[in-house]
């Protein structure tokens, strides 16, 4: 055998149906391929999931695949991603987390695990080390995520086993329900608790303490020691704020996500930015795997101020000064993405209860942005008149009021009332209510946009219109993404291309070169292609809502007409058909991907 | 007036009228060209008609560095003149999270 660095070609397959696992070896050329992430779902998907099957049946198969430098100790290589079809686009689903659940598995010795079919019952996989178990899980289902994972720590007697679960959004097949990680950390997107939730499979526990192979060390250590060298000139800001400390000059600039992307100037951007949460209710920032730029803020409020002592530094904590909730430490703080889905997006500007709708997405298992973007949508149907007290229960779903988006959470994670279809997604909820709400709509392939306007920001229309996800803002077509999601490595790390490359080559050995990166990349984006056209998807869903037509304040909307324009490129760009988006024969064959094409489309 | 507009520093040679104070905070990214130990807001003396160019200029900030610039809570540009008493804010451009 060949000496292996970065990965160890094994890949644990669980099939809940017969309660069975086994490994597979696939080689050395599969990982030089496919290298990990995104592509090694799309093999899989492609591979192994029936052409048009439900998402939600045990023909769905889920992916857990961390790249070929996750684990390996550079900061950033705590990332990894979850994939299987979308329960929300029917499409390609991908999303990914950081956190220390990715390098676990990897040190565990494994480079993916493939889950296909439904248990009978509520279990949970046990990975330590080698060791594979498929235990009961009946006592975990409905509990919040902070109880499971406190509950499988005393059950196997360890409190650092790592733990990636569906919450109780993905039980009740919530359609964007998450998978969370480290209990702050999640792979939100597309909707992958949810299938999950429709395998019994509440979660997947790993131990493991080998080191991964690399085959630079010194390389890896000289780039981890140039990271914390240069914290001041690369990294200070999400060092001291994490993300969403710019929030204020994007609402100055108009392109602030507000009133369900109506206005990009939100008025009390301020109480809920980065800024005020740093200086209101944090109480720690803390690190994924290896990293020292520590962005993730730790955010704690009490009920009452005879409850709210001192941080450990000495820092008052904060308490609801209406009395409302606690917020609990142990689920994080919120990110960019939440502040805006949660609160400007919602015209909510009450701080407490942007903070306490994020812990409960953590502790339910909820996508914020696609929660906060479906809320936002149903309170425009709510303002025009769309939805009324008959539809809601009597809960009146007015923008700005914080305290009705905290009971919309419970409800959504449990369908209950208006929850149940909320629960949908606001696209598939549009087409049962119908009455014009289908202008409201901000997805693309069914898929509500992150917090990112496009007609603000040029640089998000490609990864809106071609994500294989639908409204992701970070698909881009460019390399950057793809390499890092590939490899593992956090896409806030200010490492340049060739220093990622640098990463990739020290922890595997391979000797890429730029153009093999580019290639990975593309292969990629051509794999997901291929699942979504085999799913249906065509051109016509490559576009952005009607709402981005329209013209904010300060920004100009896309005519479909530049959207069309944009597409055709992005189709010559990679090498596919410019009318239809079918990678070219050609393409295929340089990207050594043609075995995938007969039997998929 | 010229002479007026070029980069000035708290050197104390203005005469009344001919200096202007303004109070800057830099944001995100930006918080580089902070100092260590130094908070992210700070009082800045510049010469009359000075605009938000000279005060980059002033705290060491590149001319290449792209951000928003925001005075007194409205958006603004590096060709802002600035006035006596405006609070200044610079953000660096945003994306991800």
């Amino acid at each position: 055998m060949t000496e292996r660095y970065g990965y160890w070609n094994k890949v644990l397959h669980v099939d809940l149906t017969t309660r069975t696992t086994w490994v597979e070896e696939p080689g050395d050329r599969f990982f030089r391929l496919h290298a990990g992430g995104r592509n090694l779902i799309a093999h899989y998907l492609l591979k192994l999931v029936p052409p048009r099957a439900d998402a939600l049946s045990p023909e769905n198969v889920l992916v857990f695949a961390p790249g070929v430098a996750t684990g390996v100790p550079v900061p950033g290589a705590g990332r990894h991603s979850v994939g299987a079809k979308s329960p929300l686009t029917g499409g390609f689903g991908e999303a990914e987390a950081g956190g220390f659940w990715g390098a676990e598995l990897k040190r565990a010795g494994w480079d993916g695990i493939v889950v296909r079919g439904a248990a009978a019952s509520p279990v949970y996989v046990w990975i330590n080390e080698g060791d594979v178990e498929i235990r009961d899980a009946s006592h975990l289902w409905g509990k919040v995520t902070g109880d499971v994972e406190e509950a499988i720590h005393a059950e196997l007697g360890d409190a650092r086993i790592r733990v990636a679960q569906c919450g109780i959004a993905g039980e009740n097949l919530v359609r964007y329900a998450l998978v969370a990680n480290d209990l702050n950390e999640v792979a939100g997107r597309t909707g992958l608790g949810a299938v999950m939730g429709s395998k019994k499979l509440k979660a997947i526990a790993v131990r493991g303490t080998s080191n991964v192979p690399v085959a630079d060390r010194a390389k890896l250590i000289e780039i981890a020691k140039w990271v914390s060298s240069t914290m001041d000139q690369n990294h200070r800001g999400f060092h001291e704020y994490g993300t969403g400390a710019a929030m204020q000059g994007k609402s100055l600039e108009g392109g602030m996500p507000t009133l369900n992307y109506r206005l990009g100037k939100f008025d009390g951007t301020a109480k809920v930015d980065a800024i005020a949460v740093a200086e209101q209710v944090r109480v720690d920032m803390t690190a994924c795997y290896a990293c020292s730029v520590r962005c993730k803020k730790v955010v704690q409020v009490e009920m009452r101020k005879e409850d709210a002592g001192v941080t450990k530094k000495g820092k008052p904590i904060a308490y609801d000064p209406e009395g409302r909730w606690r917020v609990d430490p142990k689920y994080g703080g919120p990110e960019y993405e939440s502040l805006a889905s949660l609160g400007c997006n919602l015209g909510v500007d009450d701080l407490v209860a942007v903070l306490k709708s994020n812990e409960l997405c953590n502790a339910l298992g909820l996508d914020t942005i696609s929660t906060g973007a479906t809320i936002a949508w149903a309170m425009e149907c709510y303002e025009k008149g769309v939805l009324t007290d008959a539809d809601t229960g009597g809960i009146p779903l007015r923008f700005s009021d914080g305290n009705t988006v905290v009971r919309l959470l419970e409800m959504i994670a449990r369908r209950e009332g208006i929850g149940d279809l909320l629960a949908e997604g606001s696209q598939r909820a549009a087409r049962r209510l119908g009455g014009g709400s289908e202008e409201f709509l901000t997805t693309i392939k069914g898929m509500e946009m992150a917090m990112h306007d496009p007609r603000h920001m040029e640089q998000m229309r490609l990864s809106y219109l071609l994500a294989p996800t639908g409204g992701d803002h970070l698909r881009q077509s460019g390399e950057k993404n793809g390499l890092r999601n590939q490899a593992g490595i956090c896409i806030f790390l200010a490492y340049s291309d060739p220093q990622t490359m640098e990463i990739l080559n020290a922890a595997t050995g391979w000797g890429l070169t730029a153009a093999d990166v580019s290639d990975m990349a593309r292969r990629g984006l051509a794999l997901t292609r291929l699942f979504n056209l085999r799913e249906g998807f065509t051109r016509y869903d490559d576009r952005l809502p009607d709402r981005f037509s329209e013209d904010l304040p300060m920004h100009k909307g896309i005519t479909p007409e530049q959207q069309e324009a944009l597409v055709t490129q992005y189709y010559r760009d990679h090498g596919w058909d410019p009318e239809t988006g079918m990678p070219l024969p050609t393409t295929l064959a340089h990207l050594d991907i043609e075995e995938y094409v007969p039997t998929t489309v | 007036m010229d002479t007026n507009r070029t980069t000035a520093t708290n050197d104390g040679t203005w005469g009344p009228g001919q200096s202007l104070d303004v109070r800057v905070t830099l944001y995100a990214d930006l918080r580089k060209y902070i100092p260590p130990g130094q908070p992210g807001s700070r009082r800045c003396r510049l010469a009359v008609g000075a605009t938000v160019a000279d005060l980059v200029a002033n705290l060491g900030i590149p001319p290449g560095e792209l951000m928003t610039v925001g005075v007194n809570g409205e958006l603004a540009d590096t060709d802002t003149v600035l006035g006596d008493g405006d609070d200044v804010a610079l953000f660096s451009p945003m994306e991800g999270g």
